[in-house]
């Protein structure tokens, strides 16, 4: 199967999907603080 | 063809088709009852008693992980889609190396998270086929494999020749499995020819998962392990191993 994107669409998707990742890690670093206090 | 690739390839084609298949049918049995026992939350060990619970919460913050890692190394592989290491030949894939950092630092959460990562990968490069069965486990292994060697904090602390030593060894036993579960499945399967299973795409996941984890894993592990330990992240940590027992 293949989407066919164009390779800067993949390379936008990426970029989305690894900020969505560093964001959610920062979640998780506030959640563990806020749960240690 | 770069020197490397060619001398894997010269490997192989001396080895032979059918001892790479031999091989390959081995650690593809033991690594499937290895990860579906994980996943049912039992482990396999060297020593006895062989099999042993596994110290994993599947919790809110496990699931996190998860989608930390995941969403990391999928986005990490999307972004540096098709950069070419030898052109029509082989691609060089630099998110290779968040595998073995995620498998040493959050344990099983990001080996999972790296096997659900590398599906994200497939799905937006355009090569999600039945083989991205096999990329699934067998990333989760590039992953699994260094977290079972660089297995303690203390050895996770890269900071004598002899810690960085296991690092390196870990990279390579890694890579071994990963290399051999993909092709093997593709080669049975049919997916592609067998000739090009092993003397080709078994090389260039080899390279992939040793050169990449060798370099940019080194520096991640130095840079984020501390962090890590600090967020209260560290895999034991969350688990409450102690090192002493669980050995």
């Amino acid at each position: 199967m293949s989407l066919n994107l164009d390779p800067v669409v993949v390379k936008l998707i990426g970029a989305a999907f690894f900020a969505v990742g560093i964001a959610v890690w920062v979640y998780a670093i506030n959640r563990l603080k806020n749960k240690s206090k | 063809m770069d020197p490397l690739s060619q001398f894997v390839n010269n490997l192989v084609s001396g080895l032979g088709l059918g001892t790479m298949n031999v091989v390959g049918a081995i650690v593809f049995i033991l690594a499937t009852v290895v990860f579906f026992g994980e996943l049912a939350g039992y482990r396999v060990h060297l020593s006895r008693p062989f099999i042993r619970k596994n110290t994993t919460k599947w919790d809110a913050m496990a699931l996190i992980t998860v989608a930390i890692s995941a969403a990391l190394f999928g986005g990490g592989l999307a972004l540096t889609a098709g950069i070419v290491f030898v052109p029509g030949i082989a691609y060089l894939r630099p998110a290779q190396a968040f595998t073995t950092v995620f498998g040493i630092l959050f344990g099983l959460p990001g080996c999972l998270g790296s096997a659900v990562g590398n599906f994200i990968g497939d799905i937006f490069a355009g090569t999600l086929t039945l083989g991205s069965i096999a990329g699934f486990i067998g990333n989760f292994f590039s992953a699994y494999i260094p977290y079972r060697i660089v297995y303690t904090a203390d050895q996770a602390n890269l900071n004598t020749a002899g810690k960085i030593l296991r690092y390196v060894l870990a990279v390579v036993a890694g890579a071994f499995v990963i290399a051999f579960y993909i092709p093997w499945w593709l080669a049975v399967l049919q997916i592609i020819p067998a000739e090009v299973a092993w003397i080709g795409v078994f090389g260039n996941i080899w390279l992939n998962g040793l050169i990449t984890p060798w370099i940019l894993g080194f520096i991640l592990m130095k840079l984020l392990f501390p962090f890590t330990r600090r967020w209260n992240m560290y895999w034991s940590d969350r688990e409450g191993v102690d090192f002493a027992e669980a050995k």
